[in-house]
Order: structure tokens, then sequence, then C-alpha cells
């Protein structure tokens, strides 16, 4: 008797294991839907989380059968917490990634469904045919942009003026720059803040100065089909511009020991007089420490091509996992955010805005943003970080870069190894490089 | 029917765990080592043999990784070594012994991302040990810790050893306060110096555990590190504190490569599982040798 009843417990138990296993995520369905968002932002453009708080609740509010719940997502883990969901199937309903190549990485994979199966030609309309180009690919639609950022230099005005240079005249060329840089190191300030240590800094050095010797995206990307060494000085000119700025000892000594936003933090902590920042984040400095004190200016031309005086531009988008349980409504909530009263909405807690075909550039109010938009109406926008690949810049550029900064290795060698990374890249992605291939930005 | 309740009652009872093990371990290693072989684009999968493993073998993020990953081995002797000192000192039951116990035990017991966060702070090129160390004229001392390549590795090994030495002190040192005291008490009377208590009592007493300390080490300098390079140096600069975890991180999730990443987590099964192999025979010749 004793032995069956454990018997029976041994089943019992057996069972209850099964079916909590078998009962493990979904949600239960029914009448009320939770639409998950998974976003990024705040660390970019600061007062994103109150404004998706506020969309997440303002939609509710709209749509009682809804409840949107909203994650701010981390930056270190952004790609690898939307792979590894998705890889369980238990991805969110809306995903967020950085733009261009980084984003179209997921789509290759075969992570992503494409937004345009869920939102018309007429929804994708209100958006800048430029900035959906970023994450267009075979003829799809892969991204829905979430908001554009504008690199440029912040700079300390007052710093400037201790320096002898003109606080109100952005430094427009190269050497206007390197000469800034000295005059600035000998009046006692660290020209340039940067952190290097967790490895973003070379992408952003490639924003600035990557592409200066194109005339358009797809001379670019040649690099990355095979069609052109990266030894080529076209390709490369630019790794020797940073190889002037190493040499000239124009960044913070502890470049190397600090993480890039603590590097961009020296602006604020007034430890260095120009900073690598975003539009947004700059005007949210210059409201704290005051429009005397902080100017924005675009990165300084050396180049040649026609893409040497393009904004530094891209848009962070919002993608549809293929395990998104609901897409329609996640349609529903990117077109949502998209209504010109949310738009002015972002604006107005985070001085940033969705890069829409007809924005009204009436609501833009700080002297930053201003100048931005009088940079983007006279010049088209570009990122080269959004055009290579991710691994040529995880496995090659950043430990690169590194190195030339701690090992002195040269920028000769240091775009030889670049070339031989993408060769690597290729060899281990073959069916990155034939996506690659079959790509032609518009 | 009690015939075969007698029979396949045993299999019921382990039914549950078997799930568990055949789920958590047996599933996903046969994935991991299907996905090692082969190639995935999209949805579709092909057989690529060991390609995979070439890839990585010939990736120079690999061979370094490994060397670090040996670098790290080296620290187990250390550990060892520097446990057992500790742990001899406190057995002698100096004054205060459990307060510095429970001092050395610290550590271990914080989380490695705060340990690492906090260290990444404290060994930055301007930060206070730098800082205290120019302040005493020590300037040729304040070195870049985690930014100089040829220093990066050192100082990360040197934070792991100095947050698992308290595991190792407390391991042993239970094992030491189990020792029978007759055996301390005859060595005395014998006039056998402290060395020679060590070397030919506690030693020997020790040696399982001492055994199975080098080998739980060694397994988590293999794989139980990653932590603290993701935090500390992010693998840079320049590459150079690159281990085969976080190499497996970067080609997944950096690079969207899970099939290499997968070879490489393969490689780390069979370096631990040679690991444990000679654990178990060095045991069971002891075993021998003791009959």
């Amino acid at each position: 008797m004793k032995k069956k009843i454990s018997v029976l417990m041994a089943l019992l138990m057996a069972v209850i294991l099964t079916a909590s296993l078998a009962g493990c995520g979904g949600q239960s369905s029914g009448e009320n839907t939770t639409l998950t968002v998974w976003y990024w932002g705040e660390q970019e453009i600061p007062g994103y989380q109150s404004y998706m708080e506020e969309m997440a609740k303002k939609y509710t509010e709209q749509n009682p059968n809804v409840t949107v719940e909203v994650v701010l997502q981390e930056s270190d883990t952004l790609v690898s917490a939307l792979r590894t969901a998705e890889a369980g199937g238990e991805a969110p309903d809306l995903g967020f990634l950085w733009g261009g190549s980084l984003a179209l990485d997921d789509a290759w994979l075969g992570n992503l469904t494409p937004v345009d199966e869920y939102l018309t030609a007429d929804d994708l309309s209100v958006i800048a045919p430029s900035a959906l180009s970023e994450t267009n690919w075979d003829g799809k639609q892969w991204g829905y942009p979430a908001y554009t950022i504008i690199y440029g230099i912040a700079y300390n005005k007052q710093m400037f003026k201790d320096a002898g240079l003109d606080p109100d005249a952005p430094l427009t060329t190269w050497d206007e720059f390197i000469s800034a840089c000295d005059a600035l190191k000998a009046a006692g300030h660290t020209p340039i803040g940067a952190g290097l240590k967790d490895g973003y800094l070379p992408g952003w050095l490639a924003v600035y100065f990557g592409a200066q010797n194109y005339d358009d995206p797809n001379e670019a990307i040649k690099p990355f089909k095979l069609e052109q060494d990266y030894t080529d000085p076209q390709c490369s000119e630019w790794v020797g511009k940073v190889q002037e700025l190493i040499d000239g000892k124009y960044f913070n000594d502890d470049i190397v020991s600090l993480d890039f936003y603590q590097g961009q933090q020296l602006l604020e902590t007034e430890s260095c007089a120009m900073t690598f920042q975003v539009a947004s984040y700059t005007a949210t400095i210059a409201e704290n420490m005051g429009d005397d004190t902080i100017g924005f200016m675009k990165a300084p031309v050396y180049g040649t091509g026609k893409l040497a005086d393009t904004v530094s531009a891209c848009s962070q988008v919002y993608v549809m996992p293929k395990s998104a349980k609901h897409k329609e409504e996640a349609a529903k909530f990117l077109k949502f955010i998209s209504e010109d009263e949310n738009i002015k909405r972002m604006y107005e807690l985070t001085n940033a805005w969705m890069p829409l075909a007809d924005f009204d550039t009436s609501i833009v109010d700080n002297e930053v943003c201003k100048n931005v938009v009088s940079w983007l109406a006279e010049s088209r926008t570009y990122s080269y970080q959004y055009t290579y690949p991710s691994g040529f810049e995880y496995e090659g550029l950043v430990p690169i870069m590194q190195n030339m900064f701690t090992s002195g290795l040269s920028a000769t060698d240091a775009a030889s190894q670049m070339n031989d990374a993408i060769k690597k890249w290729a060899d281990q992605n073959p069916n990155l490089l034939e996506a690659y291939q079959k790509w032609t930005i518009k | 029917m009690a015939h075969k309740l007698e029979k396949y009652g045993p299999y019921l009872y382990i039914l549950p765990a078997l799930l568990i093990v055949f789920c958590v371990i047996v599933y996903p290693t046969l994935a991991l080592l299907w996905g090692s072989v082969t190639s995935t684009d999209g949805s579709s999968v092909q057989f690529v043999g060991l390609q995979n493993f070439i890839s990585a073998f010939e990736d120079p993020l690999f061979q370094t990784a490994i060397l670090n990953n040996l670098k790290l081995f080296l620290m187990v002797p250390i550990l060892t070594i520097l446990s057992l000192i500790i742990s001899t000192l406190l057995f002698n039951k100096i004054k205060g012994w459990k307060f510095y116990r429970a001092i050395v035990f610290f550590p271990y017991i914080l989380s490695i991302s705060v340990v690492g966060i906090v260290f990444s702070y404290i060994l930055q090129y301007n930060g206070i040990i730098n800082t205290v160390l120019r302040s005493i004229g020590m300037d040729w001392a304040a070195l870049d810790w985690l930014g100089n390549p040829e220093l990066a590795m050192g100082t990360v090994c040197a934070v792991v050893v100095w947050k698992q030495l308290g595991f190792g002190v407390v391991v042993l040192l239970a094992r030491m306060l189990s020792i029978d005291v007759s055996l301390y008490e005859s060595a005395e009377l014998d006039g056998a110096s402290e060395y020679r208590k060590l070397v030919n009592i506690t030693i020997p007493q020790a040696r399982s555990i001492i055994e199975f300390y080098v080998v739980i080490t060694l397994i988590e300098m293999l794989s139980w590190v990653f932590s603290y390079v993701f935090v500390m140096t992010s693998g840079g600069p320049g590459g150079s504190t690159y281990i085969l975890e976080y190499l497996i991180y970067k080609k997944a999730f950096g690079g969207g490569n899970y099939n290499i990443a997968q070879a490489i987590s393969v490689v780390i099964l069979l370096i631990a599982a040679v690991i444990i192999a000679v654990q178990q025979l060095l045991m069971h010749k002891g075993d021998d040798e003791n009959e």
C-alpha cells in the first residue's frame, strides 16, 4: 500500500512538473492585450523615459483593452537581450535597435518581421524617406524611426574665450580644429574629453570622420562588399586624422580607462573644452549650464567627397521581432507616437524629434536645436557607422583603434588590420556578406 | 501489478529529477553540439562539419582568449597557496581569528559586477589608487592598470584573486578544524616545527579538499570570469583581456554568429571535461594508494 502511494505521488509530481513547464511563458489570452515595448534612449536623449511612460499611459487611456508595458533597456545588453528573447520565442512586441546596419543585422539574421507588413505606404509616408532608407533592404522596411540623433561637437564657450578663440564662430575645417586644440592646450585646458574603455568611441569617430572622402553612401560600403581595399586612402584617411589627434595629445590623459559616457561627462564637469555629443543631449546640457557656456558645431571637414559636409545624423529605430505576439497592435502604437501632438511632446521632454517628412520646425526653441535645424535645411544626413557591419566594429575597429591609443599602432598598420578584420568578418559571415552585396542605399 | 510497481517504481521516483536534468543539461548540450557543426542563415540550417571550429581557431581573438584563460589558470596555485597560508594562520587561532576570517571571506559574497565596477573606478588612470600614489611621490607606480594592454589582464587576475581568496580560506579552514588534534599534539611532542606540521600533517590530511578546491577553481577560471571582463575592460584595451566566455558573448551577440560561438562553447566544455577527468583519475589513484 505504502509503495502504491509512493508511486502515485511520484507520478503526480511528474505530471505537475510537466504541466508547470508547459505553462511557462505566454500571456493569458482574452479581451485584454498587453503590448510590450522594449526601448532605449534615456542615455542619449534624457527625458525619453518620461516620454515613453507618458505615451504608454496615453495609449492605454485611448485603448482601454490594451496595456502598454514599456521597458527601458541598458546599452550593454540592448542587442543581446533582444536576440536572446527572440531565440527563445519570447521577444517583445516592439524592440529597439540602433539604426542602419546595426538594426539590419537582425533582419539578416532572420530575427525581424518587416514593419511594412503591418504599416501601409501611407502610414510610412509621414517619415522622411532618407530616414526610412537607413533600414530599407531588399525592398522591405525593417525599422521604424524612433528619433533622429544629430552628431556634433559640444564645446565650452568660456574655455574657447580663454584660449583666444571666437566662441560663436564654429570650427569648420580640420586645420582650424587642430589650431583650436593647440590653443586650448596652451591655455591649460584639455581640448577633447572622451572615454575609450567600453568601445563605443571608435564608432563615433567613424561617424564624424569616416566618410568624408565619399560622394555617396554606396561608395562607403564598397569595402564591406569586398569591392575595395580598406587601405585605399579614400577609405582610411580618417584613421590618419585620428592619429593626428592622438599624436597631438588632445585627448584627456585617462581616455583609455574611462567609459564613453564618462568621457562625455567631462564637458559637464568643465574638465574638457570639447566632446563628441548629440544635439539633444547638448541642448539639455545648455539648459543647465547656459547657452552662453555651451555651444554645438558640426564635425570639422578634411575630406573632399560630397559626404564631407553632410550632417552626421541617423535614426534609432523600433523593430518588430519575428516572435512578437501582437504585431497589429504594435503597428498601431507606432502610428500613435508619430501623431503631431506626440511628436511635439517628445521634443518638449527630450529636445529630440522623429525624422518626419513634414516636421514643424517652429516648435524648436533652443539655440542648439535651432542651429541643427539650419544644418538639416542645408545638407543631407548620413551616418557611416550605420552602414558598416557591426562585426567589423566589435572585432576590428574597436580593438584596433584602442591599440592606436595604447600601443602606438600607426594609422597605416591600423588601416591594414581593419582590412584584415573585414576579410575575417566576410569569411565568418558569408550570409551577411551576401546581404551587403544585395544592399543599395537609396 | 505489484511486481511491475516494484520493478518500475524506482524509475518513477527519479523521473522528475531526470526531466529536470534532461531539460537543463542534456538537451542544451545536444543543441550546443549540433549548433557547433552547423551554419544558420535565417531559418535555414546547414551542416558544415568542423568549419566553425576552424574559423574559431584561426581567429586571433580566440588565440588571445585561450592565452588569457591560461593566465587565469596560473592564479589557481597562487590562490591555493595563499588560502593555505591564511587558513593555517587562522587555524592557529590567533586573537580575533573569527573576525579576520569574516574579513577575508567578505569579498567572496560580494556580487562580481559590483566588485568589477568599484575596481574599474578605483583603478582608473586618475582613480583613487593612482591619486594616492602620486600624492606620496610614487608617480612612477601610478600606471594605467586597466588601460595598458600589458597590464590589463594581470590587473583583472589580481581582482579575481582578491575576490576568490575567501572561499579557499573558509573551505580549507573548515577541513583543518576537523583534523584530529592528537596528530598535532604528537608532532609537537616530537619537536616538529610549524612548517613540518603543515607539510606532514595539514596538507596530507586536507588533500582531498585541496584537490576539490583546485578543480573547482580551475573550472571557475575557465567559465566564471565573464563578469569581471565585461564590467572592467569590455575585452580591451585592444582585445588584450578577451577570455573564452567573453569571446562567445561577442561572437553571438555582437556579431550575430551563434554557430562559431557554440563551437567555442564546445571547446570550453571539452577543457572542463578534461579537468574533471584528471581530477577523477587522481582521486581514484589516491583511493588505490590508501587501500
